[in-house]
């Protein structure tokens, strides 16, 4: 079969995404499949449709950014500046997408994606209080009172300024 | 649901890496699993990249990186940003080809396990170092070795690690203070020995160049398997200098025939 610049991605919910292979070379899994001449037919992943769709957006957006570093383009430059802000925004407020995207970039292998969302999900447990942070990511407490106190007594110098 | 009991340990660690030492503690607090995962001892996944971030962990006592590629610059990153670290292993790692252990103040126990041929030197400068395990997988020149700076070393653990009599005697003498040394599957050339006892439950295996007699003794109290036997005839099969063989076996499953040995 005649090698194409593109790959098509299948979703979990049998969408198909048509993507640039250079833009999905940020993807180690994909770039594997690339490189084995195993991405001539359509990838099918165990990611759903609105995440994929997310991933592919941002690798799109990386790799622009990155073709565009050497030259001087401001208002190009701000743009992006202005989607990185969004994706953050938009990541941090939606638990859900913010953990899909997560196991995504995960399971495809995107470092710099996989970073940013940590860095993110860091920031949403920053200066919040145990309590404020279980309520955000629904974290059960599990503990007797009799370990909750083991834990108190151990670490309780975390709690104190 | 708890959507963070979805994620792997890795992840969460790397969520981690980004919050201040009191921060990560007093995430403790929120479950048995947080609890858990606060536990000294990190284990990375496969998927170590090459960390153009930087490592920080400042309160990690124990990291094993297991099938990674290395460079001297993430160890180097790793022990800069893991000022507490006291047992660190390297188990099957490639890519690294001169490993430099030094201001790792209190690292005390150092695995370098099945490390790549590709290793040309190691430098270990770790005063506080008090266990060190050596393996190398290795056909051609071994690396140059220098560990002198380890003068309160109290075990020493040679797996694959291809030494010469008086390369060994001479690290041997740098630990004034050594009280356990075991040597496992090894390669040794020293044709001047007088004598040569083996007592090991694995088998050793690779060149043995021991002119003298010797005396083999093995000691199989677990189960038994065909790679061990497997090992065992090729040891035997290069041994023409056994004078006395001593097996002794617990289980009793017939895995291969000794008659070719009898």
């Amino acid at each position: 079969m005649a090698t194409t610049s593109t790959v098509k991605l299948r979703s979990g919910d049998n969408e198909v995404f048509e993507v640039e292979k250079q833009v999905m070379i940020q993807s180690g899994t994909i770039r594997n499949m690339i490189e084995d001449d195993a991405a001539d037919g359509e990838i099918p992943l165990q990611i759903s449709s609105r995440n994929l769709a997310k991933v592919v957006e941002w690798c799109k957006c990386m790799q622009h950014r990155d073709r565009n570093n050497n030259n001087d383009n401001k208002e190009e430059e701000e743009e992006e500046e202005e989607w990185e802000k969004k994706f953050d925004e938009e990541v941090s407020e939606d638990k859900d997408l913010h953990f899909g995207l997560l196991l995504a970039a995960n399971y495809l292998e995107i470092p710099a994606l996989l970073h940013r969302l940590c860095q993110l999900a860091a920031d949403i447990v920053k200066g919040k209080t145990p309590e404020e942070i279980r309520r955000t990511f629904n974290i059960k407490k599990d503990f007797t009172p009799e370990e909750e106190e083991a834990v108190m007594d151990e670490h309780g110098w975390a709690f104190h300024d | 649901m708890d959507q963070t009991l979805e994620l792997p340990t890795f992840i969460i660690h790397q969520i981690m890496s980004y919050l201040s030492a009191k921060e990560v503690a007093r995430t403790r607090i929120l479950s048995k699993r947080w609890n858990q995962l606060n536990a000294h001892s990190l284990q990375f996944g496969c998927k170590l990249w090459q960390p153009s971030y930087a490592i920080s962990f400042r309160s990690l006592k124990q990291i094993t990186l297991h099938k990674v590629f290395i460079n001297d610059q993430v160890v180097q990153s790793l022990i800069c940003g893991c000022p507490l670290l006291d047992d660190l292993i390297f188990r099957s790692c490639f890519g690294l080809k001169f490993l430099s252990i030094s201001d790792a103040h209190k690292l005390k126990i150092l695995t370098l396990e099945e490390l790549s041929s590709e290793i040309q030197s190691i430098e270990i400068v770790v005063p506080s170092l008090q266990k060190l395990a050596l393996g190398i997988f290795t056909f051609g020149a071994p690396p140059v070795l220098n560990v002198a700076e380890c003068p309160h070393l109290k075990k020493l653990i040679l797996l694959v690690f291809p030494l010469n009599d008086r390369e060994f005697h001479h690290l041997i003498s740098k630990f004034p203070l050594l009280e356990d040394l075991s040597i496992d599957h090894f390669a040794v050339d020293a044709p001047c020995l007088l004598s040569f006892n083996f007592k090991h439950n694995t088998c050793p295996i690779i060149s043995t160049n021991a002119p003298c007699p010797w005396n083999v003794s093995f000691r199989c109290d677990g189960v038994l398997y065909t790679f061990w036997f497997l090992r065992l005839r090729k040891f035997l099969r290069a041994s023409n200098q056994i004078e006395m063989l001593d097996m002794y076996f617990m289980s009793w499953v017939e895995v291969c025939s000794y008659a070719p040995y009898k």
